[in-house]
């Protein structure tokens, strides 16, 4: 598995932490200027969830907070504020994640669609805690709607094009730990 | 190694937790720090983009013209259509052409009789686009021109013909331009021909609203929008577009920039008018300044003598 093989791991990271770079990079072209009504989806933050779900090694917490805080510089957001929540919202899936495994897609997905609405929340929260600009209210819920409804594409792409499946209950590591 | 008892792993964990909470607090700070010294924040953002874009530009350059290319390719199939339209419009412009030949005859003529004198210091510099935002939230793109070419920030960008948005942020080599669409921004305007001032707030359409008109029964749709120059920012008299009624009532402006086409930008060079804030030194001839005499205590000179 993964975790015997420090390389494959340390391989994996430096192919998720390359994604996460190159979206960035995508998101920054400047193809269309004209203020666009239908957001592009958080693709991040989707494959981190659904990553996190399945191999859990591959998205250290570290490595989520430095990859958000990049995104966050780049894409002119709120410093540290993306950083902060997608943290903890994806530290929350990693903690559950035996028991995402274990149910259907369309409940994982479900609750994946809670877990989104209240990280836009929060972050709307934490904006007018401090009294900063609020986003406009639109643009996040379509956003959210977006990011919700590409969730299904990107764990598709993941698992079956990328072979980063679910392990099946009971499977345990080398040192026989949990996976 | 392989093998760790129960105690290490326990161990281990705590470490980790605590290391998880010094991460989330050392995020935290960041986010904080940002909303205290958001202007240092903001210049940290634009020094980092300033290294990592210029840096870019031989990966993103490919891919742009790329699309650029392949929507030019769709166009060709409507060329017909396109060509018919076109000649209809150019029919159209010498009409205006001509029009607009002889107002500025006149105009140029009035003004000499007036003894008129224009700003002349209102030159531009122009700038590439290099990024857009990447965010749905945030109208605003990055150019390729910066401090060390003179700019400065506040200054409005244009495009060939209508207001684009105003330099916000700063680094050696780079700015930042915020659109008018954006909602942070906020930009006096006049209305022509009623005179009427009102301020141009972005709402993340194509269609800015206008706000604070002083009798919006005079405005009409149609009317064209410049800039005032209220506050000193700006410089007055850009032509920003048309006001349009929209259909939930609330007027708005149709800009005449094309955001569609945006490639260069011109940012106007503007220094204000130095403020005359002193009325005695505009008037009379300047006076002297009454020296500020010390007045020892006496009890500070009772402790020299002693």
């Amino acid at each position: 598995m993964d975790e015997v093989n420090p390389y494959k791991s340390l391989r994996n990271r430096a192919i998720y932490f390359g994604v996460c770079m190159a979206l960035i990079f995508l998101r920054l072209i400047p193809l269309d200027l004209e203020p666009n009504k239908i957001g592009m989806p958080d693709f991040m933050l989707c494959i981190t969830t659904a990553i996190v779900i399945r191999k859990a090694t591959i998205a250290p917490y570290v490595l989520v907070g430095v990859v958000f805080l990049i995104a966050d510089i780049m894409l002119s957001r709120p410093l540290g504020l993306g950083a902060l929540i997608a943290v903890i919202g994806i530290e929350i899936v990693r903690n559950n994640r035996f028991s995402f495994r274990e149910m259907f897609f369309l409940s994982e997905w479900f609750l994946m669609a809670i877990l989104f609405a209240f990280m836009a929340f929060a972050q709307q929260v934490a904006l007018s805690l401090v009294l900063a600009d609020r986003l406009p209210v639109h643009s996040v819920l379509i956003q959210l709607a977006t990011t919700i409804a590409c969730y299904p594409i990107v764990v598709f792409v993941i698992s079956q094009m990328l072979r980063i499946s679910k392990p099946a209950p009971g499977e345990f590591n080398a040192f026989g730990h949990k996976l | 190694m392989a093998h760790r008892n129960d105690q290490s792993v326990n161990f281990g964990r705590t470490l980790g937790r605590i290391g998880f909470g010094l991460f989330l607090v050392l995020l935290l700070a960041v986010f904080l720090v940002w909303r205290i010294d958001n202007s240092r924040a903001e210049r940290f953002r634009s020094a980092v983009i300033d290294k990592v874009v210029p840096n870019m530009d031989w990966a993103m350059t490919p891919i742009t013209k790329a699309t650029q290319m392949a929507e030019d390719f769709q166009s060709y199939e409507r060329i017909y259509q396109q060509n018919q339209e076109l000649r209809r419009q150019l029919q159209q412009m010498k009409a205006w052409r001509e029009a607009a030949l002889q107002l500025e005859q006149e105009n140029a003529r009035l003004l000499d009789l007036n003894n008129v004198k224009l700003n002349p210091r209102r030159t531009y510099l122009s700038g590439e686009l290099i990024t857009d935002s990447g965010s749905p939230f945030r109208q605003s793109s990055i150019i390729n021109i910066g401090r060390r070419d003179g700019v400065k920030e506040g200054w409005a960008a244009m495009d060939g013909l209508g207001l684009v948005g105003h330099i916000a942020g700063l680094g050696e080599n780079t700015a930042r331009v915020i659109f008018v669409t954006d909602t942070a921004s906020n930009i006096p305007v006049i209305i022509k021909p009623s005179d009427q001032k009102a301020i141009l707030t972005g709402d993340n359409t194509l269609l800015p609203q206008l706000q604070f008109i002083e009798s919006i029964n005079q405005v009409k749709p149609g009317d064209r929008v410049f800039t005032s120059g209220d506050g000193g920012v700006f410089p007055s008299g850009l032509l920003v577009g048309q006001v349009a009624l929209g259909a939930d009532g609330i007027l708005r402006t149709k800009l005449s920039a094309d955001y569609r086409r945006l490639k260069f930008l011109r940012i106007i060079r503007h220094t204000p008018a130095t403020p005359i804030a002193e009325p005695d030194r505009l008037i009379g001839p300047v006076l002297p300044v009454p020296k500020p005499t010390e007045v020892i205590p006496p009890e500070e000179t009772a402790d020299g003598r002693g």
